[in-house]
């Protein structure tokens, strides 16, 4: 019976220990939370052709700030967590010309429940995307813009594809 | 409270093989004399909890427990509480509010000396937890900071959620004068059922203590001061 009882301490001690030692009441880099959009590049000629850009500047026109500013082959931006709407000036400079393309992002947003340590994230679904490019006085660079998926959950792949 | 765990943990170990030792040393004694054991029901309070409710904001507990023995090494034992938790950390704000039973046996491995009554036991509990969380704010977790999150404030109830869980608790207790007997020990739970709410969790359980994300193990312990009212003697 001692026997068993001290082995039975022993577990007793280890268990304690695991649960002490187990730190998930931080959130995890691994965890999939809020995701970011993905965007990536094609040429607009050639189907299925990745076309990277040299440098391209990006800006939320809700809250008047820089998201990217750096070459882009594919890239990630967030989308609000408070509106349904997300509305990015996508400005390019080719001699010493801007370009910008205005891009109007439509969503609906789902709070879900992810665990203790990152308690809530948000789904964004029925992505849409609208051209708003003021063409009168701005010149454009970006020909199409695609839904290629319109769920965002994670940023394993790409959600829209813009074509130029 | 983990660390104070582990060293509740370690002061109770060293104890064990104190008190070991002086258990082999009586094996040799041959002595006829026959000793009679008080038999009859305990009943105490958790004084841990009571502690807590006094030092903590964010705690409010207390049990009601007891055991009856009903042989020379075996005891019935039962535990009854109701616990409020505060839930305070970074990206979720709630109130956890409920009772708590638990039921099961202690053994006693310690062999008492003449008169003595004290105990180094293992237990077996089953526990049910009945409970309602307040989910009163929270922040949606976002790794990207460029755009604000604002906090929400939703005050969202979730009612009638239990916990059944299993715990195996191994402790001390001694009797401090006649009849009064102070206890500690250290639970560790395994949670085998649990009302899934609907886009929330489960961060804390009455009885059980915290949960965690990824198993279902839980960890607990207790300081008790009970009170043996004595019916026979055997």
């Amino acid at each position: 019976m001692y026997k068993v009882l001290k082995s039975f301490v022993v577990l007793l001690f280890v268990a304690t220990i695991y649960a002490a030692c187990t730190a998930d009441d931080i959130c995890s880099e691994e965890t999939q939370t809020t995701p970011k959009m993905v965007i990536s590049f094609a040429d607009h000629m050639i189907s299925g052709v990745a076309k990277p850009l040299n440098h391209l500047k990006i800006r939320n026109i809700e809250y008047d700030t820089i998201v990217w500013d750096a070459p882009a082959d594919t890239i990630s931006i967030p989308l609000s967590t408070e509106m349904n709407r997300s509305t990015y000036a996508f400005t390019i400079v080719k001699e010493e010309i801007p370009y910008t393309n205005i891009y109007q992002f439509d969503y609906n947003r789902e709070e879900i429940y992810v665990s203790r340590a990152c308690g809530y994230k948000m789904r964004y679904t029925n992505l849409m995307a609208e051209d708003i490019s003021n063409t009168d006085s701005i010149p454009t660079w970006a020909k199409f813009i695609t839904i290629l998926n319109p769920i965002v959950e994670d940023e394993k792949s790409a959600h829209i594809t813009i074509l130029h | 409270m983990r660390k104070a765990l582990i060293l509740l943990f370690c002061i109770s170990l060293f104890g064990y093989t104190n008190l070991w030792a002086q258990e082999e040393d009586i094996a040799i004694d041959t002595d006829t004399i026959q000793i009679k054991k008080p038999y009859g029901l305990r009943v105490g309070t958790d004084i841990g909890k009571l502690a807590r409710t006094a030092i903590s904001d964010d705690y409010h507990g207390f049990s009601l427990l007891g055991d009856i023995r009903i042989s020379n090494k075996f005891y019935i034992a039962a535990e009854f509480g109701n616990e409020k938790k505060k839930w305070d950390k970074d990206y979720l704000h709630a109130d956890i509010e409920g009772s708590y039973f638990k039921a099961g046996i202690d053994y006693n491995a310690y062999n008492n000396w003449l008169d003595m009554n004290n105990a180094i036991y293992v237990g077996f509990r089953y526990g049910y937890s009945s409970f309602k969380e307040t989910l009163l704010s929270y922040r949606v977790y976002n790794t990207d900071k460029i755009l604000p999150t604002e906090i929400r404030e939703v005050n969202e109830t979730f009612d009638n959620l239990n916990l059944h869980w299993i715990e195996f608790q191994f402790g001390v207790k001694a009797e401090l004068f006649k009849n009064l007997f102070l206890g500690l020990h250290v639970e560790v739970k395994a949670s085998i059922s649990e009302t899934q709410p609907d886009n929330f969790g489960i961060l804390y359980a009455p009885g059980f203590n915290r949960t965690y994300d990824n198993s279902s193990f839980g960890v607990g312990y207790g300081y008790s001061l009970t009170y043996l009212i004595p019916i026979f003697k055997k």
